[in-house]
């Protein structure tokens, strides 16, 4: 009983620390999915017009997509380590299926 | 809720350990950031190109040579137009141009007399400027391109140097939006002729042919018609480009997914060996409570109450800041492992994709993990004797 009644006495403080926290994640959940309901799909848009002019629709990576890597050399030089394993960032490894 | 004397211990037990909570609560956030800000880019990455997958022609006709894609005859155009069930027949010609040697742009010729590609290009740019823009040899750049040309002093215009030599001078006429960046970032669109010139392409050659086949069912017959046009033509279909996006970032994805499980795995051995061996406190704690009278199943319930709190905390927060990072920042850094930084830099945006069903498993595995390794030395505690324990 005795703890009961220290707990009732703190509880009230405390208690209204844990709703801060509460409401701080419940208001960045909402916030997030706010921003997600009225977001998603617009960016996809300006991307399909581009590729109907083009009719290119690979993604555009920082890499040589088509070519390789470096200008005049065939070898990916990556990793040091391993240099005849093929680089991850290139579409092309893909096609070798 | 307020007269729950169960509660309000429960609460006060969270808050007054708050450094060492706040400690297990930073960690766990951490690992679910970087899990799903991986996991957004991944998926948006691959919505966006399935998406825009809808503008790929349903094949496409290459004409291969010791391995390599080389020109092929645009008179092909008119055998392959005499394959029944075959239209939109168009000539693409592209290819990088390197600025140095490390920085290149993907050039793409565009026939814009022709009805479909003027239809389009009257969407992407105004309509209005239209005229003015097929008035003169112009390019569109993308947002990478645009950044690369200022940095070097060419905000109207570009000197291309050709294969055989001679410069060739063409007027930026505009940028296209970074909201298109995850195609076009590196992309320079001009007329067909110009492109040709700049590739150093002579003017009845290509570097392939799309085209397009309405009827699902007949596209077997009508690849394996084209691959008899001639023996060293490849035919890539829309299919092909699907599976190969699809097992790239799927790849990507699952590396961190192998990632987070390992880290997962060793951050429950780390809560296990604290609650087993080094918390004597804990150990006291719950010797008192059920010297107190309380049962083995309400120290359960306290402790199991206690830490789903704290991962539905953690896994929120860790969650909504991934998600911010990503698609309201654009990931910085991160990126860079999905589009590469090794060329022009990314301006992409991503478009907010969110897989829940990813989000769940994230969720049930990193969840059982914790509360097993929590729970299980708990639950040892609970059923010696007071006396013992303490």
């Amino acid at each position: 009983m005795h703890i009961k009644i220290a707990l009732f006495k703190k509880g009230k403080t405390v208690i209204k620390e844990f709703l801060i926290y509460t409401i701080f994640i419940i208001i960045l959940f909402t916030a997030v999915n706010l921003h997600y309901f009225f977001s998603k799909n617009s960016i996809n848009r300006d991307s399909l017009t581009v590729a109907k002019v083009t009719k290119i629709t690979e993604p555009s990576l920082s890499v040589g997509i088509f070519e390789n890597r470096f200008l005049y050399l065939d070898k990916s030089f990556d990793n040091n380590v391993y240099p005849d394993m093929m680089s991850i960032n290139k579409t092309g490894f893909v096609y070798e299926k | 809720m307020k007269n729950n004397s169960f509660f309000y211990f429960l609460t006060l037990n969270l808050l007054k350990e708050k450094r060492r909570y706040a400690g297990i609560v930073i960690i766990s956030s951490l690992l679910i950031f970087l899990l799903s800000s991986v996991l957004f880019i991944s998926s948006s990455i691959k919505q966006t190109l399935n998406y825009t997958l809808k503008a790929q022609p349903d094949f496409i006709v290459q004409n291969i040579k010791g391995g390599k894609v080389a020109p092929i005859n645009s008179n092909m155009v008119n055998k392959i137009l005499n394959i029944y069930g075959v239209e939109k027949v168009t000539k693409r010609v592209y290819g990088r141009y390197f600025f140095d040697d490390k920085y290149s742009t993907l050039i793409v010729g565009v026939d814009f007399l022709d009805e479909q590609s003027n239809k389009n290009l009257e969407t992407l740019i105004n309509s209005t400027d239209l005229k003015q823009f097929l008035s003169k040899e112009q390019m569109i750049i993308g947002q990478g391109v645009k950044n690369y040309l200022k940095t070097h002093y060419y905000n109207l215009e570009y000197n291309f140097l050709t294969p055989d030599g001679q410069m060739k001078n063409i007027k930026i006429f505009k940028t296209l939006s970074s909201k298109s960046a995850i195609i076009s970032n590196d992309e320079t669109i001009m007329p067909l002729k110009s492109a040709q010139k700049v590739l150093g392409l002579k003017e009845n050659k290509i570097t392939d042919i799309a085209l397009n086949v309405p009827n699902d069912s007949e596209w077997q017959t009508v690849k394996a018609k084209l691959q008899s046009l001639n023996f060293n033509i490849r035919v890539i279909s829309k299919k092909d480009m699907q599976k190969a996006y699809e097992s790239l970032f799927n790849y990507k994805g699952g590396l961190f997914l192998v990632l987070f499980l390992i880290v997962i795995a060793t951050f429950s051995l780390l809560l296990y060996l604290r609650y087993t061996l080094a918390a004597s406190l804990e150990r006291k704690e719950i010797a008192i409570l059920r010297a107190v009278g309380w049962s083995i199943k309400d120290v359960l319930k306290l402790k199991f109450l206690e830490n789903i709190f704290l991962v539905i905390f953690a896994f929120i927060l860790g969650s909504s800041l991934a998600y911010i990072f990503v698609f309201v920042l654009n990931a910085p850094l991160l990126k860079n492992i999905f589009l590469g930084g090794s060329n022009l830099t990314n301006f992409a945006k991503f478009t907010p994709v969110v897989d829940y069903g990813v989000l769940s498993t994230i969720f049930i595995i990193f969840t059982v993990a914790f509360l097993s390794s929590v729970l299980i030395p708990v639950w040892k505690i609970a059923v010696t004797e007071p006396k013992e324990a303490l």
